[in-house]
């Protein structure tokens, strides 16, 4: 429905991309934290392991708003645009409301 | 594996250090064996499994390297409505925001993915150098001079001790410097971890509390290249929000809703900054529809990159003896924005003139020299003593800087900065508290204790990769002086004059 304003093919389109790019994070993340997992023989002192544990457990938090943020946006534009297809549908001329409701977080 | 204790390497460096003033030759030939037996262990950590630690970090750079850039291109179009959190913003300006945090992982990443590999190549370079020299203490205990009689050693050549002796001092010179070589290397390498960390800052203000749609567009929120809140003061924040009413948290929600987002990061910063809540209300209506040319001129004072500057004016010491006073100002501008409201805009908010600002910035220089030197009793002749310095960052005429709860505040570290090796954990101490968002004033002067002439205070502001931004009152100006000058107590270049940085005064200290 171009003419309110609003594009399911385009929102869904956008939410794929979305959770694709959130695919890719958590391979990213994955990959990382997998090589990264047992750092204290290579590092041998344990001022080195504090700092560096320290370092990667706020990273792993770092990663974790990454995804968290991309999959929040990736579920919510989904919904969103079943909720907009469903509206359509039921024909309740109210489809641009609907639409605000349910994409606030 | 149990990783080796960082003491540890300090006991064997005393211990190398014992035998090396042995004087009796006897004495010394069993300092070989002691010596053989400490430097026969591998030197602590593996260098190929640090390589491929190094790897893991450069891989993911290069793996996340597009992905920002992806977000961004998701942000630039158009997204549907309101994405809600504690601060009312759009999707499109929470996805953008995204985008800037994950485009800064790839330098930060590349950045801790080079430290390692640096590391690993001083720890193979030191493991060497071990290697030869317990060969040659092998070699050397293997050939004392002397003569057996009746199954008795005994030398026959002074001149061949002599010699003997003083290879053996040597060897035992060169063990001490192998061991405080790999202990400067782990402090530097802790410092880059401490720096890398420092980046994560919407990660650790999550962890803290504060709601993800915050923590995302306060931590990318940057005026001049740096962050507007630090991690200490978003950890502030989540803790002040947590313990908020709801009645207390709706009434902030509404005025944040309507504010930029801009004006929203200068409130809630307002609020990092121990300001109560009325005080921060009452701010967010007077800085209500500014634009944003005009928060960054009179909330930071950054019209002019830089320099700390307002309409012209930079923000300088008002006398010579006022260096310290005028260090504690400035970072109670960079940490409140109230404060530097205050110093901005007159009655009723109007902005002020440069030269009123000068004036007002004049007057809280005063204040500030009078309540330090009243807290710590000093001559104001002599300017402000490094007690009064931390008495004025941890509550002084205008509030102090904000410090997280149970915080033990500012105090003051000593520096000798011709001893790198006992100096460098104040000064790294230091470089830890501006990553954390800490503004850390440090003490200059022409030589080691002097608390006297050319004595002078200047306020490290910032921190990003191998450079420190230093903002010097004396000017107004913002320098970047690289980190290394800094730790290796090496500031002739910043400051000919007064090179030598005698005290930090830091958050604990």
């Amino acid at each position: 429905m171009a003419e309110l304003g609003f594009d399911v093919t385009g929102i869904r389109g956008q939410a794929a991309r979305a959770a694709a790019l959130g695919d890719d994070l958590r391979a990213v993340q994955s990959t990382w934290e997998t090589g990264t997992g047992s750092a204290a023989q290579a590092l041998g002192l344990d001022v080195l392991v504090s700092a560096f544990g320290a370092m990667r457990e706020a990273w792993v938090e770092q990663f974790t708003v990454y995804t968290d943020v991309v999959s929040k946006l990736s579920g919510h534009l989904g919904s969103a645009a079943t909720n907009y297809s469903r509206a359509e549908t039921a024909n309740t001329g109210n489809a641009e409301a609907v639409m605000h409701g349910l994409i606030r977080l | 594996m149990a990783s080796f204790a960082y003491d540890q390497i300090s006991t064997i460096i005393n211990r190398l250090e014992q035998l090396a003033d042995l004087l009796n030759p006897v004495s010394l030939v069993e300092a070989i064996g002691q010596t053989i037996s400490i430097v026969a262990s591998p030197l602590p950590g593996d260098a190929g499994e640090l390589r491929a630690l190094a790897s893991a970090f450069t891989s993911a750079a290069r793996d996340a390297d597009p992905i920002g850039a992806d977000l961004h291109t998701m942000a630039d179009q158009k997204l549907p409505d309101v994405w809600q959190g504690d601060v009312a913003v759009t999707a499109a300006q929470v996805v953008n925001d995204a985008g800037d945090l994950v485009q800064q992982l790839p330098p930060a990443f590349m950045y801790a993915g080079s430290a390692i590999d640096s590391y690993a190549g001083t720890l193979t370079q030191l493991e060497g150098k071990r290697q030869e020299l317990l060969q040659q203490l092998y070699n050397a205990s293997h050939s004392v001079p002397n003569v057996d009689v009746f199954g008795i050693d005994i030398p026959i050549d002074p001149a061949e001790w002599s010699a003997w002796i003083a290879a053996i001092r040597n060897l035992i010179y060169g063990s001490i410097d192998l061991y405080n070589d790999l202990q400067d290397a782990a402090d530097i390498l802790a410092g880059e971890f401490a720096d890398v960390q420092s980046k994560a800052g919407a990660g650790m203000a999550v962890k803290a509390g504060l709601n993800l749609t915050d923590a995302v567009v306060l931590a990318a929120t940057t005026v001049d290249g740096s962050d507007l809140l630090g991690n200490a003061q978003l950890t502030r924040l989540a803790e002040i929000m947590a313990a908020m009413t709801p009645a207390e948290r709706a009434r902030l929600d509404a005025v944040l809703g309507q504010n930029s987002a801009l004006a929203q990061a200068y409130i809630l910063k307002a609020l990092a900054a121990g300001n109560p809540l009325s005080r921060v209300l009452t701010f967010a209506g007077q800085i209500r529809g500014r634009s944003s040319s005009w928060l960054i001129d009179h909330l930071s004072l950054g019209g002019v990159p830089g320099e700390l500057s307002y309409d012209g004016t930079t923000l300088v010491q008002s006398t010579q003896t006022e260096c310290g006073s005028a260090s504690i100002v400035a970072a109670q501008v960079l940490s409140d924005p109230i404060f530097a409201l205050g110093l901005t805009t007159g009655k009723g908010g109007m902005p002020l003139t440069g030269a009123q600002f000068a004036a007002q910035v004049a007057a809280e220089d005063q204040a500030t020299h009078d309540y330090t030197n009243m807290v710590r009793p000093w001559p104001q002749s002599l300017g402000t003593s490094p007690w009064g310095v931390a008495a004025g960052m941890n509550g002084g005429a205008a509030g102090g800087v904000g410090n997280p709860a149970g915080s033990a505040g500012y105090g003051v570290n000593w520096v000798d900065d011709t001893d790198p090796r006992n100096s460098y954990p104040a000064l790294q101490q230091a470089i830890s508290a501006v990553d954390a968002g800490y503004p850390v004033p440090i003490l200059l002067a022409p030589t080691l204790g002097n608390l006297g002439n050319g004595m002078h205070y200047v306020l490290i502001t910032g921190h990003s990769g191998n450079q420190l931004s230093i903002y010097d009152p004396e000017g107004g100006t913002i320098t970047q002086v690289p980190e290394s000058d800094f730790l290796n107590g090496d500031m002739q270049a910043y400051d000919q004059g007064s090179p030598h940085v005698n005290a930090v005064i830091v958050p604990g200290g």
